[in-house]
């Protein structure tokens, strides 16, 4: 072991060996990119906005759509998973809005979402307007662009929080994060028009907004959706709440009329853009029946005879309603699908809240998620019917029936020309708009019309979790006699 | 440089060899006069010694007049003066634990009478009472101020171990895990009870300091064998076979509230292409069950069922084996010692259909001196571990979930035409509930895991001259690990599954490793009455850990089991990859005067790759003094007292992601992430500790520990506003501070040389409380389970349990212009009206007079009357009041029983499993309500749509029978033939976790989020633990 006889130089090196061998301290993260790496080429810069088209488009199509349509009476649950027994029992719950709900999923996720896609936004225009920054791709400037696209996505996104919640924050590229305060949803609504009319003036001529990679649409087909969107987003201040709802009718028409000519429908894109809030109303249980079925106001407009097909299902166990019989509307028959099986629903949680039907209209298979399916994010069913509205809703009652009547769908539909143009929206929104548009579109019809059952919460209040990060106490809406809630009888 | 280093040398050797010199001979011997191989023999004051052979003989050369220390592992130290003598025989008595050298928390080996700081050591002998299967649970009760907390019963799940109070919000709040002086990056599951020597707990800061930002929550090393010097070969080998059963069983209920008919009255489902079937009793005419209501619309929850009833629990949960197999061989000579083992574990658990927990482990313990200066030791641990990845907590497949909701009608056992258990028996839909045949689910899928470890390292000291000694160590903890997932094609779900109904595979793996290496320099001289010992030392740090994932669904070929053969549209995968560097120093000075005051001092640099790029390094330290009493003053009847004190800093580090700004990168989109931290840093876990030591009539031992821990700068995420983008940023932001009282008491009972009864009392009790949150409003801790209810907020107990609380006096309730204001449960508006409408129903809650025995029959709300709205307030708080173990052994001759009692007073569950037992209408407690007159609806209000709520907050006190151990060795001298070959049998029969005296009402008051046990105490829908009672024979050749 002669070796041991150099042992401090054996030390030593070991020694050495060690020390030199002790990396530097300073370790990436190079399973995700920080600011630096996400947003330092223009073509991030694009990608932030571009996405967050998609994610707004596909925010504006997701689960929490179904709540409103629990709260409109479009769909029925007694499930309480994800609290959606919660948004569709009666009478009406206020919204459980406390920290200690596991499940503020459907306040909290709209709120993050839309308030994520206007921080995105705001990225883009600071670069824009105040860095001054040119944003090229594949050496052509497309500054322009991808501003009218943030302010297209700032706008929608502030529009869609204006139309959900009681209030919110304006934020824009200048705004001092640390001195932020609510407004009203009336103020929203006023900020996300400006943007839009700013983001139809900034497109370009050449301007191509794309949806998702490989889908776009052409400026002259932009202005129609944007401008649809103003009248839809202008529409949403009517609500009996507190705020200033003056509307512009006038103007809401002229958006109209130069709004889409034909559904705004892009195709689904697998895992990218696809009607997630269809995947999940029209899922449909191994027994054929409804997981969300369709709620017994469908069946009751429908047979239009409370004695046949009342406005809720009978609490006597024994009686279990038969289809609907008399109905002249050839769509019915295609949208719904009659069953006697109730599959989730308990008896015990309410039997007024039972149904015979499920939906076959969008109904794929269970997969909403796959390419090339319908998105129907706006229809020109719908813009027909906002139309008619603003008409009705301005004194010009003819014109409204006019609108309502010449619109395709209730055209071809086998009934009788409309008179009653309320009443008639009431039926179109009920049975061509459902699960066919935006989040809230029948709730926020409804309730600018004073069509939801009492108790049934105007829109909801800031997330319990937001409050609570601002050091605020959690406020509710909705249940009888709460603030901000439906008066009644509604519909009913 | 050869000839200096000679010259030093020689003139060193001749400083100690200027006296005339002697050769004494002699033998060590044990109590009953059995030599002892390996014994220690040193002449005092010098670092001259040697060691004893095989026959326990020694010989060594010493000065004239000089006394001999002699010294070996379990028995006290004798000191023997020469005196002319040339043979001496010496006898060691038991040993002193006070003389035992303790390696965790110091810089070098220390006697535990010279710590300035509590220690608790578990025994070799404690251990071998009742091996655990891992040894965690070989620690419980046996040291105070340690919590064992098996919250799942899975037998591939770990114990948690908290040493003291919480010392973080959302950090860890498990120990640093030390095995054999390798820092490890696992499990301590992994390691073999048999393999153990020792077990030594530091459970604070004060004392483990010396680990820094690694170790805020205290310090566990284990201590592997390692084969004894100048041993013959020993052979041991043990074999344990047993069984595992469920404890008790769960209160459901046998009743219901449904329209009942005779049997198989028709074609229930009225769907003529379906044949006619059973309706198991129910009226079924309309399609569905319906609620048996009376003339007045109430229905009452007292129906019988008219069909067969399964015990599907019962059936589920039945025995299953356990076994054990261990075999080692340990050696040594006079220079070398050597310790193998192997040992292969299977435990069944509960479930039938599902695979057994196995381990197989193999170690390999080596040390060798290569001079007399320089020694060498290598030690080195393979485990490889599979089983089932079972599923707890959620619904669905869920067995726990799936066993207690099914209603008795139904046989989950039932078999479908291809021999698998059936997805959808018979009455399935007759009872429309969500849950999957589990059984089916097990036989169907696969859902498995292996990993494999390697625990490596290699260590060397060189000692210079008597004063002087290096040490160099590599470490290496290495685990790999695979999840692997496969659906085949045709696989039936209760609702359709576009993912799974197709057939889906999924594959996880995962390599991570802790490579640490030290250099350390110690220096250790005697000053007159001051002895000094200086250790200087460097700590690199490597940890890395690689993961690839990858799934698919919708088969293309049936049976190929790969990801390729999945639709390429639906195959998705991800990798990630983590770095660590660390860079750790520091300086420990330690000195006593006259072996009875002493103190203390270490400085400890950490620079981590997890701290904020602006803030690299953090400095701990300790301070501590100890003073022995007993040297100075002779108190009657005591042995030894011993108080000291010791203030030390460590801390933990962020997780790694937790400095990083992040963006999500899609192949559609860039969305931001978390917000970065440049000055995130570690925490800083400061603690006060005092204690005394006291070893009183020659019998007993007591000691008594008081801590107090301020944890700062605590790593907490915090949540931004909507509009920040980002959705959170950590921050050191959070306070948390703790004290704790520990106490135990140990010695024997009776001594005699056929009797000896001895026992060990363990006992503390603590408080811990946030004390500040920076600029963190409170807030309710989210995504543990599937009730949001765990508090943060400064001035609660970290476990502080919110929720909606149930008025139970008149009292409580808030009168608000006029009329009541207190909502019902289930209610969305207060019912008004005077407080005399209201009265206590006889369950104890207060509710509106005219609605009991009615649907409308709530418990009111406790109301915040300065917000006007429901309080969501404090319903309970995890923490226990305090903790008592206690085991006693008895032996009489070859005769020994080993019971272990473990007891916890207070603490409060959430038991979510009930709740949603209510809803679902499975809980015995609605049987209990119907009888008492109460509306089924009664319950569904208490559920209160499945909000969290005082009903559901149980107290988890216990009593638990943890271990009983009968043990007999067999004479093996007095049996001719036998005992030329086998030196030593042992018989044993063990119950472990036998009995649990609580009223808690779930399986068992052990129950938890697994994340964090002591918290987070939440029942819901986990694996239950279970007793296993086994038979072993331990054989030593």
């Amino acid at each position: 072991m002669k070796y041991l006889t150099n042992k401090y130089l054996g030390f030593l090196f070991a020694a050495a060996t060690l020390v030199v061998s002790c990396e530097e301290l300073e370790v990436e993260n190079l399973n995700q990119p920080d600011a630096q790496r996400a947003l330092s080429s223009d073509s991030d810069i694009i990608s932030l906005i571009d996405g967050s088209v998609t994610d707004t488009f596909f925010n504006l199509i997701n689960l929490p759509g179904a709540y409103f349509n629990f709260l409109a009476d479009q769909i029925s649950t007694t499930n309480a998973y994800l609290d959606f027994w919660g948004f569709a029992d009666q009478p009406r719950r206020a919204i459980n809005n406390s920290t200690t709900n596991s499940n503020l999923y459907p306040i909290s996720s709209p709120w993050g979402a839309y308030n994520q896609s206007i921080y995105n936004a705001n990225v883009v225009l600071r670069l824009v307007n105040v860095d001054n920054r040119t944003i090229t791709s594949g050496g052509v400037d497309v500054t322009a662009a991808k501003k009218a696209t943030a302010l297209f996505v700032r706008g929608l996104s502030l529009g869609t929080i204006g139309m959900i919640y009681d209030k919110g924050y304006r934020v824009d590229e200048n705004t001092d994060l640390g001195a932020l305060e609510f407004e009203d949803y009336s103020a929203l609504i006023g900020y996300a028009l400006t943007d839009i009319g700013a983001a139809i003036d900034a497109a370009p001529a050449d301007f191509q907004f794309q949806i998702y990679d490989g889908v776009t649409i052409d400026r002259a087909t932009f202005v129609k959706v944007a401008n649809t969107f103003r009248a839809k987003i202008a529409m949403g201040v009517k609500r009996g709440g507190a705020a200033d709802e003056t509307i512009n009718y006038a103007q809401v028409i002229s958006w109209l009329d130069a709004g889409i000519t034909e559904d705004f429908n892009p195709p689904a894109s697998n895992g990218v853009l696809y009607n997630n809030g269809q995947d999940w109303m029209t899922y449909t249980l191994s027994d054929n029946s409804g997981y969300m079925p369709v709620d017994q106001k469908i069946a009751f407009l429908a047979q239009g005879d409370e004695a046949v097909q009342p406005k809720d299902y009978p609490t006597d166990a024994s009686i279990i309603l038969g289809p609907v019989t008399n109905t002249a509307d050839s769509r019915f028959a295609n949208y719904f699908a009659y069953t006697t099986n109730f599959g989730y629903l308990r008896e015990s949680r309410g039997r007024h809240l039972f149904s015979n039907y499920r939906h076959t209209r969008f109904f794929t298979g269970n997969n909403r998620n796959q390419d090339g399916l319908s998105t129907n994010i706006l229809s020109k069913a719908e813009a027909n019917y906002l139309k008619a509205e603003a008409q009705l809703l301005s004194g010009d009652n003819a014109g409204a029936l006019a609108t309502i009547n010449a619109s395709a769908e209730r055209a071809a539909s086998g009934l009788p020309a409309a008179t009653n143009a309320a009443a008639a929206l009431h039926y179109e929104y009920s049975i061509e708009l459902h699960l066919n548009g935006t989040i809230g579109t029948n709730h926020f019809f409804m309730r600018r019309h004073n069509l939801l059952q009492a108790g049934t919460p105007l829109h909801y209040p800031v997330p319990a979790g937001e409050l609570e990060i601002s050091g605020l106490d959690p406020y509710t809406f909705g249940g009888p006699g709460g603030d901000a809630a439906a008066s009644g009888p509604g519909w009913k | 440089m050869k000839k200096l280093l000679f010259m030093t040398m020689s003139l060193a050797l001749m400083a100690f060899t200027g006296w005339a010199q002697k050769t004494v001979t002699g033998s060590v011997l044990d109590p009953s006069g059995l030599p002892l191989p390996g014994a220690t023999v040193i002449e005092q004051g010098t670092s001259n010694g040697t060691t004893t052979d095989f026959d326990g003989n020694f010989s060594i050369q010493v000065a004239e007049g000089a006394s001999l220390e002699v010294s070996f592992v379990g028995y006290g130290t004798q000191v023997v003066a020469v005196e002319g003598q040339d043979n001496l025989s010496i006898s060691l008595t038991e040993g002193d634990e006070l003389d035992e050298v303790v390696v965790t928390g110091v810089a070098q080996g220390t006697a535990v009478r010279k710590l300035g700081f509590s220690i608790g050591k578990v025994s070799n002998d404690a251990l071998n009472e009742v091996p655990a299967a891992d040894p965690a649970n070989a620690l419980r009760g046996k040291v105070s101020g340690v919590r064992v907390v098996q919250a799942s019963g899975n037998p591939a799940s770990a114990p948690q171990i908290r040493l003291r109070g919480s010392t973080s919000i959302s950090g860890s709040q498990s120990p640093l895990i030390i095995i054999d002086g390798i820092i490890s990056n696992g499990s301590l599951r992994d390691i073999a009870v048999e393999d153990i020597e020792t077990i030594e707990v530091i459970k604070g800061a004060a004392a483990s300091s010396l680990y820094g930002s690694l170790a805020g929550n205290g310090v566990l090393q284990v201590i592997t064998k390692k084969g004894k010097r100048n041993q013959k070969a020993r052979v041991t080998i043990k074999q344990e076979v047993g069984f595992s059963s469920v404890n008790g069983e769960y209160p459901l209920t046998t009743k219901h509230p449904y329209r009942t008919a005779a049997l198989a009255t028709g074609d229930w489902d009225n769907d003529p292409s379906t044949p006619d079937t059973s309706n198991f009793g129910f009226d079924l005419t309309s399609g569905n069950r319906v609620l048996d209501a009376d003339a007045d619309g109430n229905v009452f929850f007292d129906n019988d069922y008219g069909s067969t009833l399964y015990d599907n629990a019962n059936e589920i949960f039945t025995q299953q084996p356990f076994e054990n197999f261990t075999a080692s061989i340990s050696k040594g000579g006079e220079d070398y010692n050597f310790y193998g083992s192997f040992q292969q574990l299977s435990q069944g658990g509960v479930l039938e259909p599902v695979d057994p927990y196995k381990r197989q482990s193999s170690r390999m313990n080596f040390s060798v001196d290569l001079s007399e200066k320089l020694k060498v030791s290598f030690t080195s641990n393979y485990v490889k571990t599979d089983g089932f990845n079972i599923t707890e907590q959620g619904q669905g497949a869920n067995f726990f979930y799936s066993s207690l909701i099914v209603e008795p009608f139904i046989n989950l056992k039932e078999k479908d035409p291809a021999g698998y258990f059936s997805p959808v028996p018979a009455g399935y839909t007759v009872q429309a509930s969500n849950f999957s045949n589990p059984l089916y689910v097990a036989d169907f899928q696969t859902f498995k895991f292996r990993n494999e470890r390697l625990l490596t390292g290699v260590n060397a000291d060189y000692e210079v001259n008597d004063f002087l000694k290096f040490n160099i160590s590599q470490t290496l903890d290495k685990n790999w690990s695979r999840f692997f997932n496969y659906t085949p094609n045709g696989f039936q779900t209760p609702t359709p599954s576009a993912t799974q109904n197709d057939g889906a595979i999924s594959e996880n793996k995962s390599v991570s490793a802790a490579a640490i290496s030290s250099l350390a320099m110690n220096y250790k001289r005697t000053f007159g009455d001051f002895n000094t010992s200086l250790t200087l030392k460097y700590l690199y740090e490597n940890r890395q850990f690689e993961n690839i994932a990858g799934g698919g669904y919708d088969f293309l070929a049936e049976g190929v089991q790969n990801l390729e053969n999945t639709v390429r549209e639906n195959q998705n995968v991800s990798s990630e990859y983590r770095k660590e560097v660390a860079k750790n120093y520091f300086a420990n000075l330690d000195v006593d005067y006259k072996d009875k005051l002493i103190v203390s001092g270490l400085v400890r640099l950490d620079e981590s790759s997890l701290f904020g790029a602006d803030n690299r390094s953090r400095v701990y330290g300790r301070g501590t003094m100890a003073y022995i009493l007993s040297e100075d003053f002779d108190i009657n009847g005591i042995d030894f007292l011993k108080v000291r004190a010791s203030y030390g800093t460590s801390g933990q580090r962020p997780s790694w992601y937790a400095q990083y700004e992040t963006f999500s990168v899609t192949s559609s989109a860039i969305t931001p992430g978390r917000l970065g931290n440049r000055n995130l840093r570690p925490s800083v876990v400061a603690e006060l500790e005092a204690g005394v030591n006291v070893n009183f009539m020659d019998n007993f031992k007591f000691e008594f520990n008081y801590s107090n821990t301020k944890t700062s700068d605590d790593f907490i995420v915090v949540p931004l506003p909507g509009v920040a983008g980002f959705s959170s940023q950590w921050q050191n932001v959070g306070e948390i501070e703790s004290t704790y009282y520990e106490a135990s008491l140990s010695g024997d009972i009776l001594n005699s040389d056929d009797l000896t009864w001895t026992f060990n009392l363990n006992f503390d009790t603590g408080t811990q409380e946030i004390t500040d949150l920076g600029s963190v409003p409170p807030y309710t801790r989210t995504g543990l389970g599937a009730v949001d209810i765990f508090r943060v907020e400064a001035g609660k107990p970290y476990g502080t349990i919110y929720g909606y609380k149930y008025a139970t006096s008149l009292d409580q309730l808030s009168v608000v212009d006029g009329a009541v204001a207190n909502v019902p449960a289930s209610g969305s508006s207060s019912l008004g009206g005077a407080v005399s409408d209201y009265s206590v129903n006889s369950q104890g809650y207060v509710v509106r007079t005219a609605d009991i025995g009615t649907g409308a029959e709530a418990p009111l709300q406790i109301y915040d009357e300065d917000k006007g709205a429901t309080a969501v307030t404090e319903i309970g708080n995890t923490n226990p009041d305090f903790n008592l173990g206690f085991s006693t052994s008895l032996s009489y001759k070859n005769l020994s029983l080993y019971v272990l009692l473990d007891y916890q007073q207070g603490g409060d569950i959430y038991n979510y499993t009930r709740q949603l037992l209510y809803f679902n209408e499975r809980h015995n407690d609605l049987a209990i309500y119907g009888a008492d007159g109460k509306e089924q609806n009664y319950a569904q209000n208490i559920y209160n749509r499945s909000d969290p709520n005082s009903h559901f907050v149980e107290e988890g006190t216990y009593m638990k029978v943890r271990e009983i151990s009968l043990g007999y060795n067999l004479d093996v001298d007095k049996i001719p033939g036998l005992n030329q070959y086998v030196d030593d049998i042992r018989f044993q029969l063990t119950g472990r976790n036998l009995f649990t005296f609580t009223n808690y009402s779930g399986w068992d008051p052990e129950v938890a989020i697994s994340t964090n046990p002591t918290n987070f105490r939440l029942d819901e829908y986990s694996y239950p633990n279970f007793r296993t009672y086994s038979a072993a024979v331990t054989i030593k050749f």
